[in-house]
């Protein structure tokens, strides 16, 4: 089984499998691009642990198939359906979670990008507003007079 | 406009990314965080808004909440589909006037039947809901032969008003 290297944006380098580094379209596109490389790939927008974290995933989901091409349909998008080894695989604390999505964006691995908007959708459903904003550190720049507009206009939505 | 940290480390096209995963109720509380995620989560809620307008409507029409129907209206929101004579009808059956009207001025079609195929005059004439009856008939509603079957001796007064303003004659 051939391996490849990738460089972080820390200059940490990692070896993995061509296979598993193949999740991401990134890379594959480049190695069909470049053909064999010996040198480390410079993935400078990820650092060493946050690419560790990615290729853990990577690894465990090598053997999926590929994304469909109705992968941005509807029902996709609504649900919020993780399966049981990516929900533990999230159970991170945020500033990971929102740079593991921010990886997954620029590698262009899809489902992971896909479990991680759910994720941090799961943290928002069910919540009030302002149970969001001490979830996620937000601060209420609105009126109360704002708000309560707002509230109005969607209030059809509240049900 | 200044992003709040840390979600909003994430750009615009992910936090959408998060949004369309997010069922309305949630992009609501969304919207009403702070004015980042306003501006953010409100076109999607708007799309959801268009998206299944019908169903949105006729739960707004039965629990008698016609600012909501308003609301709709004012974002934009017309009526043509298929259900809006279910919608009508259950409008009709309960006698909510304002509602229909307001319906009616979002292009809800006065003379579309329901599944049994009865307009809504028909349920406003069963149900003697005189005010619904007058406001379908000033916006065009047709006697058709229903209507005119549930028009019985009770119904006088209204045939007498209707008679009176735009001189009908059964």
């Amino acid at each position: 089984m051939s391996e490849i290297k990738l460089l972080s944006s820390d200059q940490a380098t990692i070896t993995v499998q061509k296979e598993v580094a193949e999740r991401s379209i990134l890379i594959k596109n480049m190695l069909e691009d470049v053909g064999e490389v010996t040198e480390a790939i410079p993935i400078p927008n990820v650092n060493e642990s946050v690419l560790k974290k990615v290729i853990e995933w990577c690894e465990h989901h090598k053997g999926d198939p590929p994304a469909q091409a109705d992968d941005d349909s509807d029902s996709r998008k609504k649900s919020t359906d993780i399966d049981e080894w990516d929900q533990k695989f999230m159970q991170v604390d945020q500033e990971m979670l929102f740079e593991i999505i921010l990886a997954a964006n620029y590698l262009d691995i899809k489902p992971l990008l896909d479990v991680g908007c759910k994720t941090v959708a799961n943290m928002i459903k069910g919540k009030s507003p302002d149970e969001i904003r001490k979830t996620f550190n937000i601060q209420n720049d609105f009126t109360p007079e704002e708000e309560e507009q707002i509230r109005r206009e969607n209030e059809w939505a509240e049900e | 406009m200044p992003s709040p940290s840390p979600i909003a480390s994430l750009p615009p096209e992910l936090l959408l990314e998060v949004a369309e995963h997010l069922p309305a109720r949630a992009l609501s509380a969304m919207c009403r965080t702070c004015r980042y995620y306003n501006s953010i989560c409100s076109p999607i809620l708007t799309d959801y808004l268009f998206k299944n307008k019908e169903r949105i409507l006729l739960r707004a029409a039965v629990s008698k909440r016609p600012h909501i129907i308003f609301l709709c209206v004012k974002k934009g929101v017309t009526l043509g589909g298929c259900e809006v004579g279910e919608l009508l009808g259950h409008v009709a059956k309960r006698g909510y006037a304002e509602t229909m009207r307001l319906l009616l001025d979002a292009g809800a079609n006065p003379n579309c039947m329901d599944s049994r195929y009865k307009t809504p005059l028909y349920h406003a004439v069963a149900c003697n809901w005189l005010k619904v009856a007058v406001c379908l008939v000033r916006r065009g509603a047709e006697f058709d032969d229903f209507v005119c079957h549930a028009l019985t001796e009770r119904d006088i007064v209204m045939k007498s008003l209707f008679k009176k303003f735009y001189g009908y004659r059964y």
